[in-house]
């Protein structure tokens, strides 16, 4: 994990998150916009999560390593689910999913740094 | 032919989201806390596995939206919503019974009380989204 990268994500996440929201509330459908902004933040999560199993691989290891690997899991799940489940969904509600998912990536960033505070502790 | 309306459109997209995030997030970390430290809280363990394990029959059956997986969301939001008022009073009255966190501890406290929230919010969708004539027949069969 690397702090800076991280906060970025969570701030990333939460920032596309309450603009899907207010997309939501407003009316608006999903557009193709969405899947270009889903696939740019999951490239942020995917070198996030490439940083995090080598410096896993390095031999940093944080107190609850199974936690640590679940979470990156779902990390990586999240938005191209989300995204999928949203699409399918021709409303404002499916808008309000990728809400839903950025809501997610932001509590399961931030779990992943509190996990990753333990390694040589 | 029954005319109830999808449960996995409208809001239920919304709604099938949640669950699908807490299947996933009760599932992973009742499997850590049975494969790492099962002896230390046995109770509390089972009771995460089982909360997934409702979540997870929750999901599919607000997601499929047949009318088999209707009733099947019935049941699983029912049990879900006795579990999280029985465990989490439990929790409260013998924190002793309960060492370590579960999803319905506390009433769901450690995760914002979405999983307090969560089974109503199913429960008012099923029948929100149960046609008059669907309802009429389940409360004729005294369902």
């Amino acid at each position: 994990m690397v702090d800076g990268l991280a906060t970025v994500l969570v701030f990333l996440s939460a920032a596309y998150g309450a603009f899907a929201l207010v997309m939501a509330v407003v009316g608006r459908a999903p557009r193709e916009y969405f899947v270009i902004a889903s696939a740019a933040l999951l490239l942020v999560v995917l070198v996030q999560v490439v940083i995090a199993v080598v410096m896993l691989v390095a031999g940093d290891r944080p107190d609850e390593l199974g936690t640590f690997v679940g979470y990156l899991v779902v990390a990586l799940i999240l938005l191209p689910a989300g995204t999928l489940w949203a699409l399918a969904e021709r409303s404002r509600w499916g808008t309000a999913v990728l809400a839903v998912a950025c809501l997610a990536l932001v509590v399961v960033v931030v779990r992943l740094q509190d996990l990753w505070s333990t390694v040589g502790a | 032919m029954r005319d109830a309306r999808p449960t996995n459109r409208g809001p239920g997209r919304v709604l099938v989201a949640v669950y699908a995030v807490f299947a996933i997030s009760a599932s992973a970390r009742a499997g850590i806390q049975i494969a790492t430290h099962f002896d230390e809280a046995p109770i509390a363990y089972l009771l995460s596995a089982l909360a997934a394990v409702v979540y997870i029959v929750a999901t599919i059956g607000l997601a499929r939206s047949s009318p088999t997986s209707r009733r099947v969301a019935l049941v699983a939001c029912t049990i879900e919503l006795v579990g999280v008022l029985v465990v989490g009073t439990l929790s409260v009255v013998w924190p002793d019974v309960f060492p370590d966190a579960t999803v319905w501890s506390g009433y769901g406290r450690g995760y914002g009380f979405v999983p307090l929230v969560l089974p109503v919010l199913g429960l008012l969708w099923l029948r929100h989204t149960a046609s008059g004539t669907e309802r009429g027949r389940r409360l004729g069969e005294g369902v």
